[in-house]
Order: C-alpha cells, then sequence, then structure tokens
C-alpha cells in the first residue's frame, strides 16, 4: 500500500466571469506516492498542479475521485478528524512571506502545530522544540523573537519549512517552494529539503514548472498538462526517453550549454491549439 | 517627515482630548455651569468670563468645559457598543455564500435611510432618554464596523497564512482569533477613531435640534442652538466656543485615526 493514492481525482471550478465556460482544473488524476520517495508534478501555470497538491492535502474538495492516506479515505474524514491528520502531512508555500503571518513573531509560527497537536506540552518543551527546529533548518535562536518581515526570502522560506517538519509529518507538499527565491538561496533550500527528507524518511509531493529543478530531488516524475497526467516515469529515464511529445517540449524549453544539444527535442505541435483548461 | 508631523498631529488631539475630560470630571471651573446670573448676559469675552456669558446670564467657558463630560462620554459609549456589536456581526458575515452577499444588501437598504432622522425618531419616541442616544449611534456606526470587518475577513481568509494554518490542521476557532483578529484590529482602531469623531457630530446634531441632552445640563449642541438666535444680533461667542470645540475634538480624533493607519501600514511590511 502507498502512503498517498489519489484515484480518478476531478475538480472543476467555476468561472469569474460569468457565461465562460468552467475551468477543469483536475481532470481524473490518479497517482501514488510511497513513504519516503519523492514525486515531482510538473507542469505549466494553469496546468493544475497546485490544485492537485492542494487537493492531496484536502485543503479542497474533489468533485470526483478520492485520495487516500495511509490507507484512510480523506476525503470521508468528518473536520475534527481531518484536522488531527494533519500532523503527518504539511505543505510548504510558493510565496515564503505571504505564507507567514506578519503579526507573529517566528517563534509563534514555527510553534503553532506544536500547540495544535499536542496541546499538553509544556510551554519550556516546546520552547525547545522550537529552537532545535530553528537550528535544523539553519536558522540562528534569536530568530525565534522577529517577525517574518525582518527576515530575508530564504529566512522566510527557511521559517516554513520549520514549520512544516516541527510535526514530523510523514508526508510533505511542496508548491514550487524555490520559485520566488534567488538563484544561490534555491539550490541551499533543496538540499535542505533533501537532507530533511533524508533525517525524517519523508514523502515529498514537489510541484513545480521546471524540470531542471527537480532533475536531482525527485524519484519519479509526473507530466501535467492541461488538468492530467501525460506520463509518469523514474527521473532519469524521463530524461533520457521522453515518451510524450509534451514532455519533450518541456524538456527543450531550456537551453543546454552546449549549443549543439539545443535542438535535439522538437517542439509539442500536436494538441498544442488548445492551450487553455476552459476550452479543452 | 510627512509621518512624524501626522504622528504630531495625533499627540497634539490626544492631549487635547484628555484634557477637556479631566477638566470636565475634576477641574474647579470658575463659575456654576448651570447658574445664571441675570445682570451678566449677553456679556462679551474678558477677563471675567473668558468665551462670554449666554442670554441667561451662564458663563459660556464653564459650560463648554462641563458638556465635555456628557458629549464625550455619550460619544465613547456609543463608540464602544458599536465596536463590539460590529466586529461580532461582522465576523459572523465574512463567509462567502448566499446568506452573508443578502446581509450585505440588507445593511446597503438599511444605510441608505437617513440615519439621523432614525436617531432623531429613536430618541424623541423613547422620551428622550439618553441610553437612546448610544443606541442611535450604534445603530448608525455598526453597519460600517461589519462591512469593513467583513471586507478585511474575506480577503485574509484568502491568504497564504490562513491557508498554512488550514494545512497545519488550526481550527476554526483557532484561525479566527489567532490570524484573523490580529490583522484586522488596525483598520479596526482606524474606525474606532473615526466613529468617536462621527459620534461627537450626531450628538451635536440631536441636542442642536432639541433632543437627547436636555436644558439646563450643557451640551455642545444645545450651546450652539442656544446662541444661534444671537448670532445675528452680534453675540457671536455663545455659539462660536461650543462649535469650536466640536470642530477640535472632531480634528483629533481624525489625526489619531490618520496616526494608527499610519503605523499599522508601517509595521505590515
Amino acid at each position: 500500500m502507498s502512503l498517498v493514492e489519489v484515484d480518478s481525482a476531478v475538480k472543476t471550478f467555476a468561472s469569474r466571469v460569468r457565461g465562460r465556460d468552467p475551468v477543469r482544473a483536475l481532470r481524473g488524476i490518479s497517482l501514488h506516492i510511497e513513504e519516503g520517495e519523492t514525486l515531482a508534478v510538473i507542469g505549466e501555470s494553469g496546468s493544475g498542479k497546485s490544485t492537485l497538491g492542494r487537493a492531496v492535502l484536502r485543503l479542497l474538495d474533489l468533485d470526483e475521485g478520492s485520495v487516500r492516506f495511509d490507507g484512510t479515505d480523506l476525503g470521508g474524514l468528518s473536520p475534527h478528524a481531518m484536522r488531527a491528520m494533519r500532523a503527518d502531512m504539511q505543505i510548504v508555500f510558493q510565496e515564503p512571506y505571504e505564507s507567514l503571518n506578519p503579526r507573529l513573531t517566528v517563534g509563534g509560527i514555527v510553534s503553532e502545530p506544536l500547540e495544535i497537536h499536542q496541546p499538553r506540552l509544556k510551554t519550556k518543551e516546546i520552547r525547545r522544540q522550537v529552537l532545535a527546529t530553528l537550528d535544523r533548518v539553519g536558522l540562528p535562536g534569536d530568530a525565534a523573537r522577529r517577525l517574518p518581515g525582518e527576515l530575508s526570502g530564504g529566512q522566510q522560506q527557511r521559517v516554513g519549512i520549520a514549520r512544516a517538519i516541527i510535526s514530523r509529518p510523514r508526508f510533505m507538499v511542496l508548491d514550487e517552494p524555490t520559485s520566488s527565491l534567488d538563484l544561490s538561496i534555491r539550490a541551499q533550500i533543496l538540499a535542505l529539503l533533501a537532507e530533511l527528507q533524508e533525517d525524517y524518511k519523508m514523502a515529498y509531493l514537489f510541484v513545480s514548472h521546471d524540470m531542471h529543478t527537480v532533475e536531482s530531488v525527485s524519484d519519479r516524475i509526473a507530466v501535467m498538462y492541461l488538468g492530467e497526467i501525460v506520463e509518469t516515469a523514474p527521473t532519469s529515464q524521463l530524461f533520457a526517453s521522453p515518451d510524450h511529445p509534451y514532455t519533450q517540449t518541456l524538456l527543450s524549453a531550456r537551453l543546454s550549454a552546449d549549443p549543439r544539444e539545443r535542438h535535439a527535442y522538437q517542439s509539442y505541435a500536436g494538441d498544442l491549439s488548445v492551450t487553455s483548461p476552459a476550452s479543452a | 517627515m510627512k509621518v512624524m508631523r501626522q504622528h504630531t498631529g495625533a499627540t497634539v488631539g490626544v492631549s487635547f482630548i484628555v484634557l477637556l475630560l479631566l477638566a470636565s470630571l475634576f477641574a474647579p471651573l470658575p463659575y456654576d455651569p448651570k447658574a445664571t446670573e441675570g445682570g451678566a448676559s449677553l456679556q462679551a469675552p474678558s477677563g471675567a468670563h473668558w468665551f462670554g456669558t449666554d442670554g441667561a446670564g451662564a458663563d459660556v467657558f464653564s459650560r463648554v468645559i462641563d458638556a465635555a463630560r456628557i458629549d464625550l462620554s455619550l460619544a465613547l459609549a456609543g463608540t464602544v457598543l458599536s465596536l463590539v456589536l460590529g466586529v461580532v456581526l461582522g465576523l459572523a458575515a465574512s463567509t462567502k455564500g448566499k446568506g452573508s452577499e443578502r446581509l450585505v444588501r440588507g445593511l446597503d437598504a438599511f444605510q441608505a435611510f437617513p440615519l439621523l432622522i432614525l436617531a432623531l425618531a429613536l430618541v424623541t419616541l423613547s422620551g428622550n432618554k439618553l441610553y437612546m442616544v448610544v443606541v442611535a449611534i450604534a445603530l448608525i456606526n455598526i453597519p460600517r464596523y461589519m462591512r469593513l470587518l467583513r471586507s478585511e475577513v474575506l480577503s485574509l481568509r484568502e491568504s497564504r497564512f490562513v491557508e498554512a494554518a488550514m494545512a497545519m490542521g488550526a481550527s476554526p476557532r483557532r484561525i479566527t482569533f489567532r490570524h484573523l483578529l490580529p490583522n484586522v484590529w488596525g483598520v479596526v482602531l482606524v474606525q474606532t477613531s473615526l466613529t468617536i469623531a462621527n459620534a461627537i457630530v450626531v450628538i451635536a446634531a440631536l441636542s442642536f435640534l432639541g433632543v437627547g441632552v436636555s436644558a439646563p445640563t450643557p451640551s455642545w449642541g444645545g450651546m450652539i442652538r442656544a446662541g444661534a438666535g444671537n448670532m445675528s444680533s452680534g453675540e457671536w461667542w455663545i455659539a462660536s466656543f461650543p462649535g469650536l470645540i466640536v470642530l477640535l475634538c472632531v480634528l483629533a480624533f481624525n489625526q489619531l485615526a490618520d496616526a494608527i493607519g499610519d503605523t499599522t501600514a508601517r509595521s505590515h511590511r
């Protein structure tokens, strides 16, 4: 049994513009994630990849299909039971600053999952764990007293990661955790995430729009296009021999350092006349 | 530089209000504000009577200061009632859904009604009870708080950090008290300051129209009404000084609102 199993997930959003067709963000997605594994979901904006990340955590409800976590159907849980379940599943967001409450100190932010899931924990023990976790993600202990606005983007993302790991989840959704960061910080954050996965044996669902970001950190890659997964393969295999023409387009989207390789892949012309998830 | 100036304005304003309140509560007034001296009526401002005397011979300065006690406490009571009910009802109405949207339409209709007339009717029908003045102020201001709360909270609910709190497993109650309310206090405080200013004007308008605080108890609106007739015959001081005090009070609270708005905007990022 896989840790996470998504079966034929369908999610349609009503269009904000009256009279427009609804947006079909997920069109029957099935996937599974094993314990300790990283599955990367790659797609361009509008492909439904962030919707998928939220649906897996039941931050939004599916129209059809199911998500099972450790064998439990999340759709069948009461709000109370679902909240208790969240100690085991966490998320790191794309926008580090926006994901932190500007009125809380870093200590207050990071301690919150403990306060929620282990309400009997003593203040002193919470403090000890917060400091240990801050240290684990590479933040100085005095960061606990600071407000998120006083930190740099990279430090803010470390706070977001500390908050996510403090309840020792078995599974995390990483929703483009590095795409708003400077290039030099990106590598550090990716390395940190890889180390934490090693230490805590977490499974990751790594949502990204860039193949090359996830190349070094993912075990398998699922390519999403207009609400469907068009191809899933182990990372090395996908890079070596991409099956689907859309995958080939994605791979050729980045210029190689070697000009002779630049035209190795053809662009995906087949279905690309249909580019909007609404009209498809 | 601009911020500094605004904060100076707020400091001056708050000091003025506090001084006025303290004087009305504790300071010995030069004359009994309700006593009348037949011989000394309609005297221009002088060393003996700083703001002059009114038609009945009462000292305008003593009356203006004494009026602060009742006018300001009514304004504060009305504001506190609006604040508490407005925030609670506004929070309750801050969900996405048909019900809460209908409620907003209802508020639209209610606010389209001339609220001063409503207040006038309420206070008069109750037999001129002072607590009805407080109720009237609340009726005027509760919808404003509700709208403000609703729009702020609705946008906060969409924010990433509230989504993060839900992903952590925070209960709705925890989200409300730890993530939503602390992030709306700034605008609520600004609104509160503006509400006090508005309440002072409403109370003055009501007493000007002869409801609410009634003579011989001094009130700014009542004094303006009493002195209005004397304006044309040249006794400007009877209506002008209470008018000036109302103006200064409103200015003071507006300055305070500016300063609060400024501070919260800055600490936000």
